[in-house]
């Protein structure tokens, strides 16, 4: 009962036209802002205090502020919001009246995000996502927070609603706001919180680069800091190349300059996990992604608090990705593809979250991922290694690299090495519910797809597996796609009968 | 969505299969209008070789300037020619109870399918070369992407569109072809191909069973 008394305030809360808190003026004019570029703000102040424009030109810049300013408020003030019945309409515009209606059953999800100034004046900026098709992405600037709650809740009320009807298969039940017998009950549970710890060793498991390249000016400057301190090796190199051979080579030295080296990278790695952990505590402090009935919902963020809904139908592909150092630390980061403009991506998480995902996300039993490529991958990665280092070859042998291009075949055997590793990693498998891939390379990624998700199946061949009677399947899915490049042709068809078969035979839908 | 998960085994061989069916031509026509674009392209060429040639100073560098380029542009013609038959005589479509799949490409050959429990809209358009030819293009677009089929005829691409909008349940660009109705249906000479097996067996075939419905609502997104 407590549910429909819920539903009722909500619905109260929502049953007047209301307007959007005045502070939506300040959020437009931000946005204009934003969008002339400080670059231009910059240029344009620099034209006026250098007194470039006419005196006249000046006077009018208030006006036109003042105009833009006056519609701005015209523009808050005819902008109304309002549930009637089973619709959402919003109602806006300065000069025609437009009136947007959308029902609520076809809302796919409901954002909310909290910037500094909203979380100071219990605002929020709503965002909705009637995803299928087209664009009728729409999001209200600054509301109450109860009221975008209360939005929310509705939203989902009717989306389950609509689900349940569908998944009896009985048009004619009424939609109400009562929770179906078939709707799961609204307990909510915690998939992943990521704490502070947490966050460093995400922050831990990226690849270090992003420091090394803000220090590469430094090293550029390397050799005058070398001198400052009395090491001026470049000077002492060039003596000796230049001058007596006889010189003992152990005047140079060595070890300070490898010493060096292994500072600065180092240096650049700590500075990029620094870089990295700030970014991690701003965009991901407090992550926590939470399954409520058939939904998932991710919270997260410092300054600006962003959560992102989706249900579990929306979710098209799930893909994970581990570098060597996020296996070291158990990690590895989920993404999982759905319809409309957020995926929901979920850092650091553990083996045991990742398998909860795939229960909810999949249905059955993780497939068996025991099948190969094609070795002839190998064969088409050398192939192309002998093209491209023949080709290097000829046009720098006549450089001044000279007959040292010749190096270039070296290129073969290491390619042939690689693309066999690369091959001996790669595994494919299915069950009736799922097509999953893995690759075991430097990087590991997992791939997987529910068959029913399908939007359309094709299968390729190209002159090189026509000869040798493979070819490549790819499934489209509404978000993302699901692609297996190197397998006998006789397979792939089979999968893509066995696909339609599916996509065919039964009533689910993808979303 | 309390029902007991039954998982029974599939034969893989059992099943329907796309290959085992022939696949429909396109419109001999669509060979004259490949061929229109490609001329237009080789005339361009040969307007801009012209343009080059009028700037050589010497008699003889003109006229080996105009011979080079008239040779490339005839070999351009044979061989896209030549091409374009071998292309379009692969190219072709197949209707099944379920699904369109269609087929092409040269070197690199191409099947796709694509249920119509996933088409949201179909459409067919026509360029002024089609027009003339008296061809047309039928789009299939789901949320995954587009299908073009181009080259078919006029008559054969409104059939088409009637087969898809009657299963599909869906949006067309055309208002009066709102869902077709069984009579309007019978006259198609573009029935489905057979199936091989007895088709799957089709819960989701009623009314409510396509996947438009949140296409539908999205298309009108601002009401007066």
């Amino acid at each position: 009962m407590s549910d429909l008394d819920t539903a009722g305030r909500d619905r109260a809360a929502l049953s007047e036209p209301s307007r959007q808190s005045p502070l939506a003026v300040v959020f437009l004019a931000w946005r204009v802002v934003r969008g002339i570029s400080l670059v231009n703000l910059v240029v344009l102040g620099a034209v006026i205090t250098t007194n470039r424009l006419p005196f006249s030109l000046l006077v009018l810049a208030p006006l036109v502020i003042g105009a833009l300013g006056v519609l701005g408020l015209i523009s808050w003030w005819r902008y109304t919001f309002v549930v009637e019945g089973d619709e959402l309409v919003v109602a806006k515009g300065v000069v025609s009246q437009n009136r947007l209606v959308i029902p609520l059953d076809r809302v796919q999800s409901v954002s909310l995000e909290q910037g500094l100034l909203h979380r100071a004046t219990g605002l929020t900026r709503v965002g909705l996502d009637t995803a299928g098709s087209a664009e009728v992405e729409f999001s209200i600037d600054a509301i109450p927070l109860d009221q975008a709650e209360a939005l929310q809740r509705l939203a989902a009320d009717y989306r389950r609603q609509s689900e349940a009807t569908e998944a009896i298969g009985d048009p004619s039940t009424t939609p109400g706001l009562t929770p179906t017998s078939t709707s799961e009950p609204e307990e909510s549970e915690v998939l992943a919180r990521r704490d502070f710890g947490q966050l460093v060793r995400i922050a831990f498991g990226h690849w270090p680069w992003a420091g090394l390249v803000l220090l590469a000016p430094a090293l550029a400057a390397a050799d005058d800091l070398a001198e400052l301190v009395g090491l001026d090796v470049l000077n002492r190199l060039e003596e000796q190349v230049g001058g007596s051979a006889d010189a003992p080579v152990s005047s140079v030295p060595i070890l300070p300059i490898i010493a060096g080296i292994l500072a600065a990278i180092v240096v650049g790695a700590v500075l990029s996990w620094a870089l990295q952990l700030v970014r991690q505590i701003f965009t991901d402090w407090d992550l926590t992604v939470t399954r409520t009935g058939r939904g998932l919902r991710r919270v997260a963020g410092l300054t600006n608090r962003t959560s992102v809904g989706s249900s579990l139908d929306r979710v098209q592909v799930l893909r994970t990705s581990a570098i060597p150092m996020q296996r070291w630390l158990g990690i590895s980061r989920l993404n999982l593809v759905t319809v409309g403009d957020n995926n929901l991506v979920v850092p650091g998480t553990t083996n045991a979250e990742l398998n909860r995902f795939r229960e909810l996300v999949f249905e059955g039993p993780e497939p068996e991922l025991d099948r190969r490529l094609s070795p002839a991958m190998v064969f088409l990665a050398v192939r192309n290694a002998v093209v491209v280092s023949v080709l290097a070859v000829a046009l720098l042998s006549q450089s001044p690299i000279g007959w040292w291009s010749g190096l270039a075949v070296l290129a073969i055997p290491i390619e042939f090495v690689l693309a066999r590793w690369r091959l001996r990693r790669q595994f494919w498998g299915m069950t009736a519910n799922r097509l999953a891939r893995i690759s075991r390379f430097v990087t590991y990624r997992t791939e997987e797809i529910d068959p029913i998700k399908a939007q359309s199946v094709t299968v390729r061949q190209s002159l090189f597996q026509r000869r040798r009677d493979l070819a490549s399947l790819h499934i489209r899915a509404a978000e993302g796609s699901f692609e297996l490049p190197m397998i006998p042709l006789h397979e792939a068809t089979a999968l893509r009968d066995l696909i339609l078969y599916r996509v065919e035979s039964t009533g689910r839908s993808w979303m | 969505m309390s029902t007991e998960f039954v998982n029974p085994p599939i034969d893989v061989g059992d099943l329907p299969q796309v290959d085992n069916h022939t696949f429909e031509p396109l419109h001999p026509n669509f060979l004259r209008a490949k061929m229109a674009g490609a001329a237009l392209t080789v005339g361009a060429i040969v307007a801009v070789v012209a343009v080059v040639a009028s700037f050589v100073q010497s008699e003889g560098g003109r006229t080996s300037v105009v011979l080079v380029a008239g040779g490339v542009a005839l070999l351009l013609t044979i061989l896209t020619a030549v091409l374009q038959r071998v292309a379009i005589g692969y190219m072709g479509y197949l209707v099944r109870e379920h699904d369109l799949s269609y087929r092409y490409g040269i070197l690199s050959r191409t099947t796709q399918t694509i249920p119509f429990t996933r088409v949201q809209h179909v459409s067919i358009d026509r360029g002024p070369v089609e027009r003339r030819l008296g061809l047309a293009t039928l789009r299939l677009r789901s949320a995954g992407g587009v299908i073009a089929i181009a080259g078919l005829s006029v008559d054969a691409a409104t059939r088409l569109r009637e087969v898809v909008v009657t299963r599909a349940d869906v949006e067309t660009d055309d208002p009066d072809d709102a869902p077709a109705t069984a009579d309007r249906r019978s006259g198609d000479d573009i029935a489905p191909a057979p199936p091989a097996q007895p088709p799957p067996p089709t819960p989701g075939d009623g009314p409510t069973a396509g996947l438009s419905r949140g296409a539908q609502t999205v298309t009108p997104p601002f009401d007066e």
